[in-house]
């Protein structure tokens, strides 16, 4: 049997190429990776409220423990941060019934209960409304229980909080539909929760969202990423902390654990995951570009353990050069635009080709010239704007235009995107018509 | 010598074996030893109910799932040559879902 490499004890996991650790030493290099980029990184504050988003797998079961150590009083080099725990059920993506869903939520939601923070619930259809002041509250949430008593009337209570919304789902579900390949289904999944969570994070007063992503998920997702034409964002994707938000901050602090790690970590401490199952869950490897991805990725990984690193180590020193006048972000991933590019450009030339190729699709539009109504409140148009195809194009970054292009129908997106298309559409007209009298900077 | 193991999947891997994580088995007398490599082909015959490339490729486990004997990596105990003795605890955990 090998020995550890730092303490000589019986060795019980290998990490890395050919480092053999022995439990607690393991457990140790965990523990200390984990509170020292929080050290390194200086992005949270003490006393600062961070939310952590809980799917109940893997990586954020893991990040949960590592939190609760961190914080508990015999803790090293102590967290000082206030948690706080978000679930998003996503059963709506997959169609599944309340019956099914609500059975799912009940091992999440007993973790979350047993852990004393407080913690609030939502659903991915929440997104679809999103502000929309006639919606209902984005998340069902606990009180700061004292007591950690888990009865059967208390979780069915936390379960009644959970209103899983009807017409939200329908509107989630024409959406995906409308969206033909899976790979752009997943990538709205993607951009969509993290809309959610950062809408969330505002909604209960939280400035920071934790994600559980590990090493191997972001090199999988930076190589997607780049298939999808996402190049450009590849800093925020890699990077320990996610701007884009603007008041709200994503970190990332496991990303320097192979899901390896993650995996014997967990194992070590008796940490229950409970897998929910997701769009490409049993789906064969060429479904998706993410998927197929994640496939050659895991399996170099096996023949080659510096794969991962490797593309990591690549990936986090790439840095975005935006031109000092790029200040419009994407609808809907919040990135800067990356698409305010000069004449000889790739981009003009894939843009180019996609024009000669295809054929004049109709969009309907339906702009009248005159209004069906007395101008007394009786007008009949529908008070939401139909945005044309080049309207939204203009406000998305390349890797969204994709998504868009392969989605069959515009419209199903949800609402708070499409306005912010049609408001930049008009500001832009009338900065237009304005043009001539405004001074030039 | 019939072998008694406990079989344990979790990480998602549950999923492809009716959601049940945890298996008491009884390999069957048999006159080679049985290494994790039989195991799997038997695990593959006989407990997997669906979609077998999702956990086994080739003559081993996909990529991505990790391998652990008595809560040791499978890496330090031969891998696919171990020879399984009575009692041991081998568990299959997927590390490509969820995050």
């Amino acid at each position: 049997m090998r020995k550890c490499m730092k303490c000589e004890e019986q060795a019980c996991v290998i990490i890395r190429v050919n480092d053999a650790f022995c439990r607690s030493c393991f457990l140790q290099h965990c523990t200390h990776k984990f509170r020292s980029s929080f050290g390194k990184s200086k992005v949270i504050r003490d006393g600062e409220k961070v939310l952590l988003a809980f799917s109940g797998g893997n990586g954020s079961s893991a990040m949960l423990h590592l939190v609760q150590q961190g914080l508990s009083k015999e803790a090293q080099k102590k967290l000082r941060f206030k948690p706080g725990l978000i679930f998003i059920d996503e059963g709506s993506v997959l169609g599944l019934s309340t019956e099914q869903r609500r059975k799912d939520h009940r091992y999440v939601l007993e973790i979350m209960r047993e852990t004393g923070y407080p913690y609030h619930v939502t659903c991915l259809e929440k997104v679809m409304g999103l502000g929309q002041t006639s919606e209902s509250p984005l998340v069902g949430t606990s009180t700061t229980s004292t007591s950690t008593e888990l009865t059967y009337d208390n979780v069915e209570s936390d379960l009644q909080k959970l209103s899983i919304s009807n017409t939200a789902g329908e509107r989630l579900k024409d959406m995906l539909e409308s969206a033909k390949s899976m790979t752009a289904k997943e990538d709205l999944i993607r951009r969509l929760r993290c809309d959610l969570l950062a809408a969330v994070a505002r909604e209960t007063g939280f400035s920071k969202v934790m994600l559980g992503d590990s090493s191997t998920r972001l090199s999988v997702q930076l190589l997607a990423d780049i298939a999808q034409g996402r190049g450009a964002q590849t800093h925020l994707e890699m990077g320990f902390a996610d701007d884009r938000y603007g008041d709200i901050i994503f970190v990332r602090p496991l990303r320097e654990f192979t899901s390896k790690e993650v995996a014997m970590y967990n194992k070590l401490n008796n940490v229950e995951a409970t897998v929910l199952p997701r769009l490409a869950t049993k789906q064969p490897s060429n479904s998706s570009i993410q998927r197929l991805t994640e496939e050659f990725v895991t399996g170099l990984q096996s023949d080659f353990p510096s794969t991962v690193s490797t593309v990591f180590r690549t990936g986090e020193k790439m840095t975005s050069d935006h031109k000092k006048n790029v200040t419009e972000r994407c609808a809907m991933c919040q990135a800067l635009l990356d698409t305010n590019v000069p004449e000889c450009s790739a981009l003009s030339a894939t843009q180019f080709s996609q024009q000669i190729s295809k054929r004049p699709t109709a969009i309907p539009c339906s702009s009248q010239s005159e209004c069906c109504g007395d101008g007394d409140g009786s007008c009949q148009t529908a008070t939401k704007e139909i945005v044309s195809h080049e309207q939204l194009n203009e406000a998305l970054c390349y890797g969204c235009r994709l998504i868009v292009r392969d989605m069959k129908n515009t419209s199903t997106l949800p609402q708070h995107i499409l306005d912010e298309a049609a408001r930049r559409a008009r500001r832009s007209k009338m900065k237009e018509s304005i043009q001539d009298f405004l001074l030039p900077q | 010598m019939a072998v008694n193991v406990t079989l344990e999947f979790s990480g998602g891997a549950e999923l492809l074996f009716d959601k049940v994580k945890k298996h008491d088995v009884r390999l069957p007398h048999d006159d080679g030893a049985w290494t994790i490599k039989r195991l799997l082909v038997w695990i593959k015959d006989n407990l997997l109910k669906e979609r077998p490339e999702l956990f086994v490729q080739g003559d081993t486990v996909r990529p991505g799932i990790l391998v652990l004997i008595n809560d040791a990596d499978w890496e330090l105990m031969g891998e696919l040559e171990y020879k399984i003795q009575s009692n041991d605890r081998i568990v299959f955990i997927s590390t490509l879902h969820g995050g």
